[in-house]
């Protein structure tokens, strides 16, 4: 059942639909917030309020496109935490930013001649380097891999065009291909 | 340069995805399982009705008092004032008869035990008869009881009939009789019976 048809079924007080379209999406939206805002303590607090949202509004959303709609109220959530809790000069977009990532990041480039030690040094210095990426640039990032929307999906939950999205992510690969060269299997 | 990397993405998903608590989940449900219950409908003949059914009680009561309180078969209770003061208690039933008389049998029995007593004790005086403990205060009490009514009798007598009646008695009594007349503003009787009683006194000693 398609997620427009279980979200009409739950506006009409079928609590099983929404329990079913919960379990599609609970975790890319606590994925979504928790890396967004820096594995923040209050992530919990947001990926609850992103649902309450939902469910006040549903009277206002017919069911299609629900999960860009879903990201959208997440996104939207995320701009009102930065900007209460004083991190509002990250949001500034730096597309233009060219510094070395994985400086910032403090990356060492050590190899661990065990494989399962080398992926994982991979992956930890893949999360620190998203987390050193400008709020525009990792937020296209994390909306395309853990939503799978489409570019012009991501633009309208940024409210933005599908061209600065294209060129967000293009400078966040950018940046995380230089600091994981030596990751190449 | 592409806005993808497959390997980018892979590594990105490699790592064990977090998930929302427990709570949060259990949070969420409930909360968005409590905005689509369905409401009680607003029950809005349930103020009338329960005015109507106090209503009905409230005649039911009052009806079965006014049953109760009809002194006979056939009134229309429905007539009466539901609010008018109750007439004085009246003794009409048979069972109420029956006990009324059963209380004078019973006076009048225990007013004789006392006289006769009381005439025991007169005789007996320098030696009276021990009495129970337990007997004393509600006999003493009865006694009281049993002589003012005496009093009041022997108040309503004619003074000759009065003293005849006296004569010879306690002079406790006498004393009480003579209270009793004066208090009456009868002072002239009071006199009267007050001499009579010293005469009364000089003929018992003399025997």
């Amino acid at each position: 059942m398609s997620d427009a048809a279980l979200w009409q079924r739950y506006c009409a007080g079928d609590t099983a639909a929404f329990d079913r379209l919960y379990q599609r999406f609970r975790s890319p939206l606590y994925r979504y917030l928790r890396r967004q805002c820096g594995d923040c303590a209050e992530s919990e607090e947001l990926y609850q309020d992103v649902w309450l949202n939902a469910v006040r509004a549903r009277d206002r959303f017919d069911g299609e496109h629900l999960q860009a709609w879903l990201f959208r109220i997440a996104h939207n959530r995320l701009i009102d935490y930065y900007r209460s809790s004083g991190r509002a000069a990250e949001l500034v977009s730096d597309d233009q930013d060219v510094d070395d990532i994985a400086s910032q990041a403090g990356l060492s480039g050590d190899e661990s001649p065990d494989r399962w030690s080398f992926l994982r040094d991979c992956v930890e210095r893949l999360f620190a380097m998203l987390e050193a990426l400008p709020f525009a640039q990792r937020d296209a990032f994390l909306l395309k891999e853990e939503s799978g929307l489409s570019l012009e999906q991501i633009a309208e939950v940024s409210a933005t065009s599908r061209e600065t999205v294209k060129s967000r992510l293009r400078y966040a690969m950018q940046r995380l291909r230089s600091g994981l060269e030596d990751c190449d299997e | 340069m592409s806005e993808h990397d497959e390997r980018i993405s892979r590594l990105y998903h490699t790592r064990d995805g977090a998930s929302p608590s427990a709570l949060s989940d259990a949070f969420v449900k409930r909360a968005a399982h409590a905005a689509v219950k369905p409401k009680r409908p607003a029950l809005r003949w349930a103020a009338p009705l329960a005015m109507a059914a106090t209503v009905l009680l409230s005649l039911g009561v009052l009806l079965r008092v006014g049953i109760e309180r009809s002194p006979a078969p056939g009134v229309d209770i429905m007539s009466a004032p539901v609010m008018a003061p109750a007439p004085a208690p009246q003794i009409v039933s048979p069972e109420a008869d029956e006990s009324a008389r059963r209380f004078q049998t019973e006076r009048a029995v225990r007013e004789r035990m006392v006289h006769e007593r009381r005439s025991e004790g007169l005789k007996q005086k320098t030696a009276p008869a021990p009495k129970p403990a337990t007997l004393a205060a509600p006999e003493s009490v009865l006694r009281m009881e049993l002589e003012d009514v005496r009093v009041a009798e022997l108040m309503s007598l004619e003074m000759s009939d009065l003293l005849s009646t006296l004569e010879g008695a306690d002079p406790a009594l006498w004393e009480r009789v003579i209270e009793a007349l004066e208090r009456a503003g009868r002072t002239r009787d009071s006199a009267r019976v007050r001499q009579q009683m010293y005469q009364d006194t000089l003929r018992k000693s003399a025997r």
